[in-house]
């Protein structure tokens, strides 16, 4: 369960989030939309304690992120998109086993939990060698398995599908669908109306900072009298947006 | 659930373990470049020493027959003919110019101080040793005639010489090799902490922030005051590495040094530098690789990119270095004794006295107290940059 109560962000005078006041509930999928500088990823780094907010309050799973960071963390695995943040050097094996120590996972724990992972996500054949060498598809896979090594009840993705092929994206989504079926409450960022649509039960979206719609894309289809996604968010955010 | 810091240590390690660069620069290179510079060094001092004691060139201005005997026999001395002797002396043609006043043989005649001048240049090496030499031989001659003097007066020599004043050099050989070696060892080992520290602070730091790494790190649930820790002891340790490798250079070079500068007068063996004094100077940088490598991670913090830290960090190379200059001119015992206290200068200031052999336990106390509180201030100093979000996430 993720929880926002009127959090606003400023840096430097200039507030990136503005009075943001939305609900995740528990196993929900929900899609955080929005296009280019709306605040997705400063929402996402405040809801996993990287960022505090300068006014409101975050709750995940009861806990407040400014007093209780620490466990909030244990609980999240976030996974950022484009950049997959992974240490070249080291191996796909070595890069999830750190996580999964950083995390408090015993030795045995790590092993058991990276070869599960190596198979769901079909990479068996690269767990043992350098990232350096990676494809944009096998970093986001061990990124993934990296963010989740510790099965986290709540996952964050920011803009998981940037960057990859029609095939690495499928598969992407098939892992939200299975993450939701285990029950994991997820919030992922996109400016893809369509992914949004096919994963998501529901929809928060953002405009320069400020909540502009929260609801069930049916309710957003049923009040703008259209099932065209991309039209209905030209309109939300008036087209004077730089989009 | 073992230490944040020494996962996060480990991880650091591992990664240093595979890259050839790194241990290139901060292992291969001092281990080479310190027997070399130090060779160079006591090669250049133990050649320029030793040509000031051969071919002594002297001009002779005057005649004399004994005292051109007398300085043709001298060992090393030549006499050299010139048409304008003392510019040859201002070009360094001739060493020194022995002029025999005009009334040398009257003088001498009538018993009474015969003129005899010796000129050189004090501030050329060369010519100042050549006046030593020069006027030794003179004044033995001077002593051999009042002896030839006094045996016709039936007086014994001993008689008229009531003292008998021996001057002795005290400096011994380990000496002089410390206080030659005494400047461009501070110089390499400090230098050996800074680019032990600079390209993993780099990396650590601000190419983590750039590839992203950083931030994903930050979201596991570990303070953020541990990862930083296991950063700062993985610099610091890379600095210290690096010292070490060095520190052993420079003993094993000087263990096997005297076999290859031959017998010069200035042995380059510091037989008296025991295991305590390489301690001393070890524990010594110790300290300094934990403040430099404390600052150097803080200020690879404020840069957003790897290439921005390498810039930040540069100058680190001559905040090592001046305060080896401060102190290279000066002699071990003539150090200010404020050197002590103030960075990096009491680290370089406490070798120059192991290396000289006047180690003062007083000084040693101010260099370690000021030492550990320096290395203190630069991990607090950090830790207050670390814990800025701003400098942490990329924008
Ligand atoms: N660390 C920071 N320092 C200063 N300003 C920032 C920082 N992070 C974000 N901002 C600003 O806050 C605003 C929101 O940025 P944010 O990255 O949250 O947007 P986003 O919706 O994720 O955009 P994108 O689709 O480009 O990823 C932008 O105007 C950005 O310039
Ligand atoms: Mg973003």
């Amino acid at each position: 369960m993720i929880l926002l109560d009127r959090v606003t962000k400023t840096f430097k005078n200039v507030p990136a989030v503005e009075g943001l006041s939305f609900e995740v509930g528990r196993g929900e999928v929900v899609g955080l939309l929005g296009e280019n500088g709306a605040g997705k990823t400063t929402t996402l780094r405040m809801i996993s304690t990287i960022l505090q907010p300068s006014e409101g309050r975050i709750v995940v799973d009861d806990l407040d992120t400014a007093q209780r960071a620490e466990d909030v963390r244990r609980r999240i695995g976030i996974l950022f998109g484009g950049e997959t943040g992974l240490y070249e050097k080291l191996t796909a094996r070595e890069n999830i086993a750190y996580f999964g120590k950083l995390y408090g996972l015993d030795d045995r724990t790590i092993r058991t939990r990276t070869e599960e992972l190596a198979k769901r996500f079909d990479m068996t054949e690269f767990l043992d060698r350098k990232v350096g060498g990676f494809s944009k598809g096998m970093r986001q896979k061990v990124a993934i398995a990296r963010s989740v090594v510790h099965d986290p009840a709540v996952v964050l993705l920011d803009e998981p599908t940037s960057g990859l092929d029609i095939t690495a994206a499928n598969m992407f989504r098939r892992l939200v669908q299975e993450f939701q079926a285990e029950g994991k409450t997820i919030l992922f960022s996109s400016h893809i109306m369509s992914e949004v649509e096919r994963l998501c039960d529901r929809a928060v979206i953002l405009h320069r900072g400020k909540l502009v719609f929260n609801g069930t894309l049916e309710s957003l289809f049923a009040a703008h009298d259209s099932r065209d996604l991309d039209a209905i968010f030209m309109n939300l955010i008036g087209t004077g947006g730089s989009r | 659930m073992k230490g944040g810091w020494w996962i996060v240590f480990r991880k650091e390690f591992k990664e240093l373990v595979s890259d050839r660069k790194m241990w290139v620069g901060s292992i291969l290179l001092p281990l080479l470049l310190m027997p070399c510079l130090m060779l160079l060094v006591a090669k250049l001092q133990a050649g320029a020493a030793e040509d000031a004691q051969k071919n002594i060139t002297v001009a002779l201005v005057g005649h004399n027959a004994r005292v051109e005997q007398t300085l043709a026999a001298t060992p090393n001395v030549q006499i050299q003919p010139e048409q304008d002797p003392m510019g040859a002396l201002k070009n360094g043609d001739v060493r020194a110019v022995v002029t025999i006043g005009e009334q040398f043989d009257q003088q001498l005649q009538a018993q009474k101080p015969a003129t005899i001048s010796i000129a050189y240049d004090p501030s050329n090496q060369k010519s100042d040793v050549a006046h030593g030499v020069v006027q030794g031989a003179l004044q033995a001659l001077g002593q051999e005639m009042a002896a030839e003097r006094l045996t016709k007066l039936n007086v014994s020599l001993d008689a008229v010489k009531p003292l008998d004043v021996k001057s002795v050099d005290a400096s011994d050989e380990n000496q002089k090799a410390g206080s030659a070696l005494g400047f461009i060892v501070p110089l390499l080992l400090v230098l050996s902490c800074v680019t032990g520290a600079m390209p993993i602070a780099t990396d650590t730091m601000a190419g983590e922030k750039e590839r992203g790494t950083l931030e994903a790190l930050l979201t596991a649930p570990v303070p953020a005051r541990q990862v930083l820790t296991g950063k700062l002891l993985t610099v610091s340790a890379m600095s210290f590495i690096s010292a070490l490798v060095s520190t052993l250079a420079m003993v094993g070079t000087m263990k096997y040094m005297p076999n290859i500068t031959g017998d010069s007068d200035l042995k380059f063996s510091l037989s008296f530098l025991s295991a305590g004094d390489v301690g001393l100077i070890l524990g010594a940088l110790f300290f300094l690789c934990i403040m430099f490598g404390g600052l150097m991670l803080g200020i690879s913090s404020l840069a957003k990119t790897y290439k921005e830290a390498q810039t930040y960090l540069a100058p680190f190379v001559i905040v090592a270095m001046v305060p080896v200059y401060a102190t290279m001119m000066l002699s071990a015992k003539e150090i200010p004794v404020q050197y002590f206290w103030l960075p990096v200068l009491n680290v370089t200031a406490l070798m120059k006295e192991v290396l000289y052999g006047v180690t003062d336990g007083t000084h040693v106390l101010m260099v370690f107290a000021s030492s550990v509180v320096f290395a203190v201030i630069a991990v607090l100093i950090t830790s207050k940059l670390f814990r800025r979000e701003s400098l942490i996430v990329k924008g």
